[in-house]
């Protein structure tokens, strides 16, 4: 007797993969290995149910099935994989290339071998289902039994379909299956492309819980349709697939984050300033440094971050518009030793290129340095540059994460924003995200005797007062100075003030 | 499940139970074979109608089950006895062609994909008495 579907079987070098000392308990998450996906899965998977993941080619469905087995070898659990695709051989090089080790993973390869092309294998008197169904199953059935594998990962369920005369039997075929794979004790991941030509409405219908993969041409996402049993994060994630295999980046989500802090003035450092902000500003809240190009937007924000170094505070600065270099030098010349203050690990400057990264990715890298680095001031220079990341998707809905996260964490965000006017009618910003800040400072120029000059006011304070009046900013060599109060002025936020008298061009007292 | 038998005779000449199959493909000849002998029939299988008058000469055939894509029907039933029924085994894009020679002696028309229980009550029906394991066997 010849079986139709030749098993090959390979089996881990490690011969103590029979006797896995850690056995997952019901109650317990199983992680699949990417801890930005194990987030959004709330600590993981349920153990032994069956998860479906969709996508179309290339979407990483295998590389996230290895990841799970993977993470389950490294947990000493035992973990199958089922080929009905692709070869183990090629499996096991795409796992190199993205330097995942497949050492103990147990491969049944039912994947058609070349002989079914070279010996001329086809046929068509019997529908394949005649054929082939027993045997295969049959094949997975007793790799099953022998192993007992915790977790299992079957690529691709797609290939089933075709051994099933019907919809009817495929559906009860599929149901049966994954209730004989649970009862085993496994919990399985199965991969489906759910194309037009070949839809898998069942196969989600069927399933515990659906991971869904799409890739556009401009990036990769990662989305959970449906999880029994279990809470998730909604929504679609950035995801990248990297030589280190998949990563992904879960959507902020502030209400998920919260750290206890007192909520208490941070100085700037100048005392004038904090004078301005009747002490400062507080920690865990959102200002918006505002104003045209060169006013001193970045400069006010280092001067926060300087002072956060002195109290032992770390910061980081992510620079969207110049480069590292260009701050730094920058910086230097007006008595803002950042170099320093990197070097002392008590700064981070970032440079970022927008179109590299996701709002997710952006997210990401700052819950990295608020949870991971303790960072206590985060300045995005500028809001326009940020917006590049988000290509196309709503501003507000991402800094608003942005600042309600770092609000939750006690963190102290700076937002520096440019407004395109010069001189003319005043506006705190021209991006609608007014709204979005607790602390409001503006920079204006200011033309006074012919001179371009520069000044300095708080429109919106949320915790406490502010003086009202503006003060001149000069940014020297020897830092940042602020003038008295500008009481004698009138239509400085016109650009061309007057006294109060009614002269124009008047000198700053 | 389908299990496959051996093709080719035998190596005594079979009374009774012998359907003729005959296919030029060789994979369709394994199925068919082992659908066939599994059922305790004893298939004769051939993939050119030069190997049909040795398969005649072997057994005393029952039945034929002849690939309409394959073989020329007018031929076969030249040389096959007029006693044994002939049905033609042929998908649908073939089933026009196929009908056209349903003159020739053939008796009925096979659509593949085949269903096993189709094909082994059909066989069993048309072959006569020859479905179930030979009693005599069971005997000894």
């Amino acid at each position: 007797m010849m079986h139709a579907h030749i098993a090959r079987v390979s089996m881990p070098n490690d011969s103590s993969e029979r006797s896995a000392s850690r056995s997952t308990t019901r109650d317990e998450r199983m992680p699949l290995g990417l801890p930005g996906l194990d987030e959004v899965l709330c600590g993981g998977l349920l153990p032994g149910r069956a998860y479906l993941v969709r996508g179309g080619p290339g979407t990483g469905k295998t590389i996230l099935g290895l990841h799970f087995l993977t993470a389950g070898t490294a947990r000493g659990e035992r973990s199958l994989l089922i080929t009905l695709e692709e070869p183990e051989e090629q499996i096991r090089r795409d796992a190199s290339a993205v330097r995942l080790s497949l050492d103990g993973v147990t491969f049944l390869d039912l994947s058609p071998g070349a002989e079914f092309f070279t010996r001329d294998q086809a046929y068509d008197v019997f529908h394949p289902a005649e054929v082939e169904r027993e045997p295969t199953m049959q094949s997975i059935v007793r790799r099953i039994e022998s192993l007992r594998p915790q977790r299992v990962f079957l690529e691709a369920m797609t290939q089933l379909r075709y051994l099933s005369p019907d919809a009817f039997q495929f559906h009860k075929q599929v149901l049966s299956f994954l209730r004989f794979l649970r009862d085993e004790g496994s919990t399985v991941l199965f991969s489906s492309e759910g194309s037009l030509s070949a839809p898998d409405e069942d196969l989600q219908f069927l399933s515990d819980g659906v991971i869904q993969l799409e890739s556009t041409r401009d990036a990769r996402s990662i989305s959970i349709r449906k999880l029994r049993g279990s809470d998730f994060q909604g929504g679609c994630h950035s995801m990248r697939l990297t030589d280190h295999g998949m990563e992904v980046f879960p959507r902020l989500m502030p209400a998920r984050h919260a750290r206890h802090y007192v909520k208490e003035p941070i100085s700037s450092g100048v005392r004038e300033l904090d004078a301005l902000l009747q002490g400062g500003i507080e920690r865990g809240t959102v200002a918006l440094v505002s104003g045209p190009t060169g006013v001193g937007k970045t400069t006010i924000s280092l001067c926060f971050v300087q002072e956060a170094a002195r109290r032992h505070e770390r910061s980081v600065v992510y620079t969207f518009d110049e480069s590292t270099e260009t701050l730094l030098r920058r910086s230097e010349a007006i008595g803002i030793p950042v170099r320093r203050l990197i070097e002392k690990g008590m700064l981070s400057v970032v440079q970022v290129e927008p179109l590299r990264y996701t709002p997710d990715e952006f997210a990401h890298m700052i819950r990295q340095e608020v949870e991971q680095k303790q960072t206590r001031i985060v300045v995005i220079d500028s809001i326009a540059g940020y917006r590049l990341c988000l290509r196309g998707a709503d501003l507000t809905t991402h800094l608003h994460a942005i600042g309600a996260y770092l609000r939750n964490m006690g963190a102290t965000a700076l937002f520096v924003n440019e407004i395109e006017t010069v001189t003319g009618e005043f506006r705190a910003t021209e991006l609608g995200i007014s709204y979005l800040a607790d602390d409001i400072v503006f920079l204006r120029y200011l033309e006074l005797q012919g001179e371009l000059r520069r000044a300095i006011g708080v429109l919106k304070k949320r915790l406490t007062g502010f003086e009202s009046t503006l003060r001149e900013l000069r940014i020297t060599s020897s830092g940042v100075q602020l003038g008295k109060p500008l009481t004698s002025l009138r239509g400085i936020l016109s650009g061309q003030p007057e006294l109060v008298d009614g002269r124009r061009q008047a000198a700053p007292p | 499940m389908i299990e496959l038998g051996k093709t080719g005779p035998p190596p005594h000449r079979a009374e009774g139970r012998a359907i003729l199959v005959a296919d030029r493909n060789r994979r369709n000849l394994e199925l068919l074979s082992g659908v066939l002998g599994a059922a305790g029939f004893e298939p004769r299988t051939i993939a050119s109608l030069d190997e049909l008058d040795r398969a005649l000469a072997d057994a005393e055939v029952r039945l034929a089950l002849v690939d309409a894509a394959s073989f020329d029907v007018r031929l076969v039933v030249q040389r096959l006895p007029r006693s044994v029924p002939l049905f033609l085994v042929c998908d649908r894009r073939h089933m026009a062609c196929a009908r056209r020679t349903m003159p020739e002696g053939a008796r009925g028309i096979l659509e593949k994909p085949l269903f096993t229980s189709e094909l082994l009550a059909i066989v069993r029906s048309a072959a006569g008495g020859a479905h179930e394991p030979d009693p005599a066997a069971h005997r000894a």
